[in-house]
């Protein structure tokens, strides 16, 4: 489902990815490790193509990302559930309109676009809070909106910055499940953490990174 | 697309709302903006209609050869009457020649030389298009050209005069204008861009969740539209405060008959709209990627 083939994307000289071959397949959960720097964030910028790829491929579901134009991005955006450390919630919208918004983005009716909505919160068990708005939440509650926003579309692909960053361990192992979940529906997950004892106990494949380059594989 | 559309409508209306100072404060500004520029236009209404007031009084005169009989005179003055340029014309006859001797003197040629050696001649009115200097000098070389007539003459230096003044109004409006035109752009796109700039995360949301830049745009551009028709509707009010005050304080001291501008709140609302929209794109611009 993604595809590195000696991907190479920087930002100056000397900072970004280099080289990185992996890949990660249909309806799998996978870790990007490595210390704050490693390059983590930028592997997830690049599929996402926020950041151009200055060598190599990089294939999500066959489609080269490089290749992808600059007006397609949206269209190409849309295919990539996204969950961030820091949650990346509308603060003057519900939780409803915040998980509602990629609906909206693709132009679904309202009817879809409700009972989507309503199904997914009560996945994430955010069923009694669909009225409040994020200031209202715990980090936890925030980041379980994030994610039924990331997985309300079905992405092919659920990429995860750090979501566990600003949460205690217990909120982050459910989080986790979330994301275990959300294999089910065939997407592949790549999530970003430098919390190794998290990511131990679940025994699933990692991908380690240091300075920009592949460590473990 | 209808779908997506209305949600954006509902959108644009519910931000205006949830950013009701905001919204305030863009309106207020246009209103401003629309004040002075109307105001500047006011002025320069009336200042042209002074000046074509003025100018309808310009007049070409002009004197027979002395020796002319009353019918060739009369003959010429109708030949000069449908030259280019003229509008209407009075015949001088020798008696009326004798009136306005007396009129201007206050006392009878007849009196003072025993008979009256005034020539035949006419006056004749220009038409508007033609009361400038240069128009004026044309038609009165024309008519120096045509036998018989011995003097034709205009005001030159004072019609010189007035259409000097007059270019500078227009030229000076034309800088102030454009002038206004700027600062409001750039005071309204700033104002817009202090807004957008406290959205800017939710912008780079909606990016990374796949909206596209009109996805985006559109909500903004509708604000601005709204915010654009307030800002007129306000402007109008002003100005009826100010013309109201103006009568009541200036009217009484000052008799000017001065011209409210038609279609001003025609102008207003459409140079509110294009204010706005034109704020709205450059504000957002910054925050979207080509």
């Amino acid at each position: 489902m993604i595809k590195f083939e000696n991907v190479t994307a920087t930002y100056t000289h000397n900072v970004g990815i280099f080289n990185l071959t992996f890949h990660i397949p249909k309806g799998e959960l996978i870790f990007l490790m490595g210390p704050t720097g490693a390059g983590k964030s930028t592997v997830l910028r690049t599929i996402y193509r926020d950041i151009p790829i200055s060598a190599g491929a990089l294939y999500i579901n066959g489609e080269n990302v490089g290749k992808v134009r600059r007006r397609h991005v949206p269209r190409f955006r849309r295919k990539i559930g996204m969950v961030f450390q820091d949650y990346r919630l509308i603060p003057d919208r519900t939780v409803f309109e915040n998980i509602a918004l990629p609906l909206h983005i693709e132009g679904m009716a309202k009817k879809i676009i409700k009972d989507k909505v309503h199904d997914i919160s009560g996945k994430v068990g955010l069923k009694n809070r669909i009225n409040n708005y994020p200031d209202q939440l715990s980090g936890g509650e925030k980041q379980r909106v994030s994610i039924a926003r990331a997985l309300v579309k079905k992405p092919l692909v659920i990429l995860a910055d750090e979501p566990t960053g600003n949460l205690d361990p217990n909120v982050s192992d459910e989080i986790l499940d979330l994301l275990e979940i959300a294999t089910d529906s065939g997407a592949s997950v790549l999530m970003s953490t430098h919390n190794f004892p998290l990511i131990q106990p679940r025994k699933k494949r990692f991908i380690e990174l240091n300075e920009g380059r592949l460590v473990t594989h | 697309m209808i779908t997506k559309f209305l949600f954006l409508l509902s959108e644009s209306i519910r931000a205006l709302f949830r950013a009701k100072l905001h919204a305030v404060i863009s309106s207020i500004t246009i209103a401003i903006a629309l004040v002075i520029f109307s105001m500047a236009y006011f002025t320069y209404v009336n200042l042209l209609g002074y000046s074509y007031k003025f100018k309808s009084k310009y007049r070409i005169e002009v004197f027979f050869d002395s020796d002319m009989e009353t019918v060739n005179a009369q003959d010429l003055f109708n030949t000069i009457l449908i030259s280019d340029g003229i509008e209407q014309g009075e015949f001088i006859d020798k008696e009326k020649a004798a009136d306005l001797f007396r009129s201007y003197f206050d006392e009878d040629i007849i009196d003072i030389i025993g008979e009256n050696p005034l020539p035949m001649g006419g006056r004749y009115d220009i038409n508007t298009d033609y009361r400038n200097s240069g128009q004026m000098s044309k038609i009165v070389r024309d008519i120096r050209r045509m036998e018989g007539v011995d003097v034709a003459s205009f005001q030159q230096g004072v019609v010189s005069r007035v259409d000097s003044i007059v270019e500078n109004i227009l030229g000076i409006s034309m800088i102030l204008g454009i002038i206004i035109f700027i600062i409001s752009v750039i005071l309204i796109s700033n104002t817009i861009r202090l807004i957008i700039h406290a959205r800017q995360d939710a912008i780079e949301t909606m990016h990374l969740l796949g909206a596209t830049n009109s996805f985006i745009r559109f909500p903004f551009v509708i604000e601005g539209i709204i915010q654009g028709i307030i800002g007129a509707v306000l402007s109008l009010f002003i100005l009826y405060l100010l013309s109201s005050l103006q009568n009541y304080l200036l009217e009484p001291l000052v008799k000017l008959p001065l011209v409210e501008p038609s279609n001003l709140v025609l102008y207003n609302i459409v140079f509110g709209l294009v204010l706005a929209l034109i704020g709205s794109f450059r504000g957002i611009s910054k925050y979207l990627p080509g």
